[in-house]
């Protein structure tokens, strides 16, 4: 049960991000994210070098006329700004994060344990305030990918829907990779990336029509193995992260330029784990890879509902879709990706040549 | 399970959609998602019309070729599968609204039994720790070593 109505809660959040601000060191960067504009406001010294990265290739060098959607957020172990205590008792902390019976259609709230990360959105004046217990002791897979939450709740407030998956493609379009977690899509990705093809994401990003499918990056991050990683001439993004886990890397300054803000989307692809032959395409439903994307966002993003099934539906329904079989032999992916981009993107030439 | 019986969508938990003759549904409570090609498409859209088992089984004599008793029985069985995956609920109340039946063919199709292909990849994402202690401030503290939600 909720001890504290969301408005007030939210009041809460702003005061403390307002205390913090006057103690920490504050700064603004502006970034542009699935053509949203983006103010992320902080607190806290720390904040801007390990959380700005991931959105490097989104950002923007001049205050834009217009802004969209304001984040603030700080750190309360150096500005010494605690955050509020928790608006419910512990039966009501869901495993996606919400707290049940707090959103009421204008306000949401997550808690992420993991990195003890509060964040308060006010949908009505777009603005999200965020407090993070120790910005040092973060993860580094939720460093990765920062606010994720939040972009989750705004996105579908611009026509957007974040969606768990990984995407490149060329300067005619790219591919939506689907999957759930080792199902390749990061290996795909990055192998991708390497080979010269543009990247939007390895994990999440976010999926548009308007009035054509397209895909937009969010984070200019990827988290591989060591052992992927290490025949490569690129240092990691993370020295002291643990051998055994995954370390993240921030792709802006190893690859300038081909980290893109998006691009049209002409195909979903399935990658199918086979073990034999070499990589090759099966047409699948389109249907397959939007339920896949729709139950991944059930099960992760704090709000997500039966809406995404709808709203995926009516963005990707008429997109065709792969099955990727992956074969034994992952550095002919690319040029598979690369061919099937210039056969669709000549298919819709044709198409629109007869029309 | 009676041939009178009927059921609506368990909205609370599912949401679905239709792509061609195809149901696909997803239980957001679970991340499961179900797959229902063709029979078991046309069930679901009479069940969801309001009809009875007894009057799906009928609608599908339209379409299939197949005799009635068979198709109560498929019917009948498909249906507890649905119920038993908490697709469906029972219906307390029969609206108003007449039965949409599914569109008459000219000639009749083979039947073959219902299938629901049921995928849980989800699971171990949504199988975290429950939240066990709570610090001073009343926010969730894990234990070293649980469960990690979305950590690929």
């Amino acid at each position: 049960m909720i001890s504290i109505p969301p408005r007030e809660y939210f009041g809460k959040m702003t005061e403390g991000w307002l205390r913090a601000e006057q103690r920490g060191q504050s700064s603004e960067r502006f970034y542009k994210i699935a053509n949203i504009v983006v103010r992320l406001q902080f607190a806290g010294t720390p904040l801007p070098d390990l959380l700005a990265p991931p959105f490097a290739h989104l950002e923007l060098t001049a205050k834009p006329a217009q802004i969209h959607q304001t984040i603030r957020i700080w750190d309360a172990s150096t500005t010494g700004i605690n955050m509020p205590a928790a608006p419910c008792g512990k039966a009501d902390f869901t495993a996606r994060g919400e707290f049940r019976g707090f959103h009421d259609g204008r306000f949401h709230a997550a808690y992420q344990p993991l990195s003890r990360t509060l964040s308060v959105f006010d949908s009505e004046r777009a603005i999200t305030v965020i407090c993070i217990s120790d910005v040092h002791q973060m993860p580094s897979y939720e460093r990765a990918v920062p606010f994720r939450p939040v972009l989750g709740w705004i996105m579908p407030r611009h026509d957007c829907q974040l969606v768990h998956a990984a995407s490149v493609g060329t300067a005619n379009g790219g591919v939506l990779i689907v999957g759930h977690g080792g199902a390749g899509k990061s290996n795909t990705a990055t192998g991708s990336l390497i080979d010269g093809l543009s990247f939007v994401s390895d994990d999440f990003c976010a999926v548009s029509k308007n009035p054509e499918p397209a895909v937009h990056s969010l984070y200019g991050t990827c988290r591989t193995h060591e052992n992927d990683w290490a025949n490569l001439p690129y240092p990691k993004s993370n020295p002291e992260d643990p051998p055994a886990e995954k370390s993240l890397h921030y792709l802006q300054s190893y690859f300038p330029g081909r980290i893109v803000s998006g691009f049209p989307l002409l195909a979903m692809l399935l990658p199918r784990k086979t073990g034999i032959g070499l990589p090759n395409l099966d047409p699948a439903p389109p249907a397959s890879a939007i339920v896949q994307m729709s139950s991944q966002s059930a099960a992760m993003l704090p709000d997500a509902g039966g809406e995404v099934l709808t709203r995926l539906s009516g963005m990707l329904r008429n997109l065709p879709s792969y099955y990727l079989n992956l074969g034994t032999t992952p550095q002919h992916i690319p040029s598979l990706i690369r061919g099937l981009i210039e056969d669709l993107t000549n298919d819709r030439r044709g198409t629109s040549n007869v029309t | 399970m009676n041939l009178s019986d009927r059921f609506r969508l368990n909205e609370k938990s599912i949401a679905y959609e239709m792509f061609d003759g195809e149901v696909l549904a997803v239980n957001l409570e679970t991340g499961t998602y179900f797959s229902l090609p063709e029979v078991g498409a046309h069930i679901w859209s009479c069940l969801l019309s309001g009809m009875s088992i007894g009057q799906t089984a009928q609608a599908l004599t339209e379409i299939y070729d197949a005799p009635l008793v068979d198709l109560e029985k498929e019917t009948s069985n498909f249906v507890s599968k649905m119920r038993g995956e908490n697709l469906i609920i029972p219906a307390d109340h029969v609206g108003d609204a007449p039965p949409v039946p599914p569109t008459t063919i000219g000639v009749k199709k083979a039947f073959n039994p219902p299938e629901m292909a049921i995928y849980n990849d989800m699971q171990d994402l949504l199988l975290l720790d429950p939240i066990h202690e709570v610090d001073e401030a009343g926010w969730p503290v894990l234990k070293p070593g649980g469960n990690q939600a979305a950590e690929n």
